[in-house]
């Protein structure tokens, strides 16, 4: 149970989550209305549990003793609730029912695959980033200059800029 | 004091208006996504964590190049008419202000999080034989970049210590890891 535990924590580690998972905390901290999207970030973090759970049965983990550690684990957790951090809470919490069925689920289907390549999302990342390269390029400063000359009318409009 | 006036108009912009309506549009398309996506293996990895970060990202990132650019073109090129009603040495003070502004907010955001993962670690027991055993014997069977190794030493002080490939937050765990086995 020890090895398929550490396995589907080294494909944590494995898929960059400690990168992509403190970018994320990045985001939503300088969102104000990060409130918005937080029921999709659940979603991504529950996914990422299923994706680190296909990942370690692709690593060799035996399934079904990691389907009975992820049970023992929450069985733990309920007697010991307040001494794990908040985001392993989180991935173990009863209240998340059902996600625990569907990754018990795929664990007792026993079929290890591999997980879905990123290409689509690379994709997107790329063409966001080449947009955003080439925006300043494309329409001068323009959009910067009206950004600014328009605050400024704004607080000149209001009073605050003589 | 007036240089201040665009820089925290466009921060009052960027977090009271910009942000937030990105974001409804992105709850909106995510909406959209999961009503004819619903499968996790192609949904809801590295394409929702793109719409996730959309809303935040996007608006920054643009700003800062466009004041880099901008800064640029006017070393370079010197062409660039101002367009402020403020009378600056350099057109673009009030643009470098923002700059500085969105760079100290990120930093001690950044800060913030890796405080916390640091605090984490910290907190983590500091010696478990088993489970190092364990890692050890894992690490025989798999690879690990050296560039992970580098970023967990930065990560945790325990992982660190430790064999080194697993996350701060499992090595926290390691109680119950103890627990199930």
């Amino acid at each position: 149970m020890l090895d398929a535990t550490l396995l589907h924590e080294f494909a944590h580690h494995h898929s960059g989550d400690l990168w992509t998972g403190a970018c994320l905390k990045l985001g939503l901290l300088m969102n104000p209305s990060a409130k918005l999207l937080q029921p999709s970030t659940a979603i991504w973090l529950q996914s990422r549990e299923l994706m680190a759970d296909q990942k370690a049965l692709s690593y060799g983990a035996n399934p079904l003793a990691l389907a009975q550690s992820i049970v023992n684990a929450i069985r733990w957790q309920r007697q010991n609730p307040l001494q794990l951090h908040q985001d392993v809470h989180f991935c173990l919490s009863p209240s998340n029912t059902s996600l625990l069925k569907l990754r018990l689920l795929h664990l007792m289907d026993s079929t290890p695959s591999t997980p879905m390549p990123s290409k689509p999302a690379s994709v997107l990342w790329m063409l966001s980033l080449l947009c955003l390269l080439s925006l300043p390029h494309l329409l001068s400063i323009d959009l910067l200059d009206t950004l600014h000359y328009g605050i400024e009318v704004g607080a000149q409009s209001m009073g605050v800029l003589p | 004091m007036n240089e201040l006036l665009f820089p925290l108009g466009t921060l009052f912009l960027l977090s009271g208006v910009i942000i937030p309506i990105l974001s409804l549009l992105t709850r909106i398309r995510i909406g959209y996504l999961q009503r004819n996506h619903p499968s996790f293996q192609t949904l809801y990895t590295n394409r929702l964590l793109f719409w996730l970060l959309l809303p935040t990202a996007l608006p920054i990132v643009w700003i800062v190049f466009s004041i880099v650019h901008l800064g640029y073109s006017d070393v370079v090129h010197t062409s660039h008419e101002s367009i402020c009603l403020l009378n600056h040495e350099q057109f673009w003070t009030d643009e470098a202000i923002l700059l500085t502004i969105m760079m100290g907010i990120s930093l001690i955001f950044a800060i913030r999080i890796y405080l916390e993962e640091l605090h984490q670690s910290s907190v983590a027991p500091v010696h478990n034989p088993m489970l190092e055993s364990r890692i050890h014997h894992i690490r025989q069977k798999l690879t690990i970049g050296s560039g992970s190794k580098v970023l967990l030493i930065k990560q945790a002080k325990f992982a660190a210590q430790s064999v080194g490939i697993i996350q701060p937050k499992v090595l926290l765990s390691a109680v119950w890891v103890a627990q199930i086995d």
